[in-house]
């Protein structure tokens, strides 16, 4: 089996890559960070990827059944993994799970309003930081203060270095929290805007006459 | 209007499909989210069936009185532009 590390935030390339492996002979197993494949006949399937936000398990159950009755083997994907993955294995290449293109743009506006709800609570918590003005933050921009150990600069040689490598744990803590926090709030933040932008962008294509 | 006997996700999508002499071909993507909408604007509604692993889908009151408003609504606009038709054939 197959394995290939991968980060997609594009709905329409991640499909295009594995359509591209299933082509080669490889089709999708089971998606994540970490994508397996399985060995089929090269290009006798296309995979599709649909988004769904969570879902009970008979709304799960009704929505694969669907699929499933209209042609479509559910790939990968869980109740609440957000992308659901599908092959079609009829031999038309040109097989979609949408047949209409405002519906298809519809799966980055769900995946918008989910990532939405999950960065808020980060958002606050990095806002509440900067304008409480807490000393974390000052911290963080002077990084000067960020050795704790009294005249840690003044020593020298092995004194220095042993005290530089026993703090250093703990100012990657102290730092490093607030550093990943913020990062990670950017991350979410780009994938929003690049999500939005992507929609907006077949919105207007699905609408152009 | 493929609900006013009701039906199951698959059935909908070959129903639609006869009623339209083939010309709609919904895919179960589009299906699904269409399904959800309407059960939202409360057009149509789940009702009980024997297969716990299918939905079944039938249209509400509000549902077809909307949808007899829309053929009426239709229906004017064919009668006006007949009429129009003509005058510019004279």
């Amino acid at each position: 089996m197959k394995k290939v590390f991968k980060l997609f935030v594009d709905f329409d390339k991640e499909e295009r890559w594995l359509n591209s492996m299933a082509a080669k002979g490889q089709l999708l197993a089971k998606a994540g960070l970490l994508y397996s494949f399985t060995p089929i006949v090269p290009g006798s399937a296309v995979v599709r990827i649909d988004y769904r936000p969570s879902m009970s398990a008979d709304d799960f159950d009704d929505y694969r059944s669907l699929f499933w009755d209209a042609g479509w083997q559910h790939l990968s994907g869980s109740r609440s993994s957000g992308n659901q993955y599908f092959a079609s294995t009829g031999g038309d290449e040109n097989a979609e799970i949408f047949s209409e293109a405002g519906s298809k743009a519809q799966r980055y506006r769900r995946a918008i309003r989910v990532s939405s709800a999950v960065v808020f609570p980060f958002l606050v918590v990095t806002f509440v930081l900067f304008s409480s003005g807490s000393a974390m933050i000052k911290t963080l921009f002077s990084p000067g203060n960020w050795y704790l150990t009294p005249g840690i600069w003044e020593k020298e040689g092995g004194e220095l270095l042993g005290a530089f490598l026993f703090e250093t744990p703990f100012v990657a803590l102290r730092v490093g929290g607030p550093i990943l926090l913020i990062a990670a709030v950017f991350v979410m933040l780009a994938m929003i805007a690049y999500q939005s932008f992507r929609y907006r962008r077949a919105i207007r294509d699905s609408t152009a006459v | 209007m493929a609900l006013i006997q009701p039906a199951h996700g698959y059935a909908i999508m070959a129903r639609v499909e006869t009623m339209s002499d083939d010309a709609v071909r919904l895919a179960p993507g589009t299906l699904y989210g269409a399904l959800e909408n309407l059960v939202k604007q409360k057009l149509i509604t789940r009702v009980a069936d024997a297969d716990p692993r299918r939905k079944v889908y039938q249209i509400t009151e509000l549902g077809y009185q909307t949808l007899a408003q829309d053929a009426e609504r239709m229906a004017h606009l064919v009668r006006v532009f007949e009429r129009t038709q003509g005058g510019i054939e004279k």
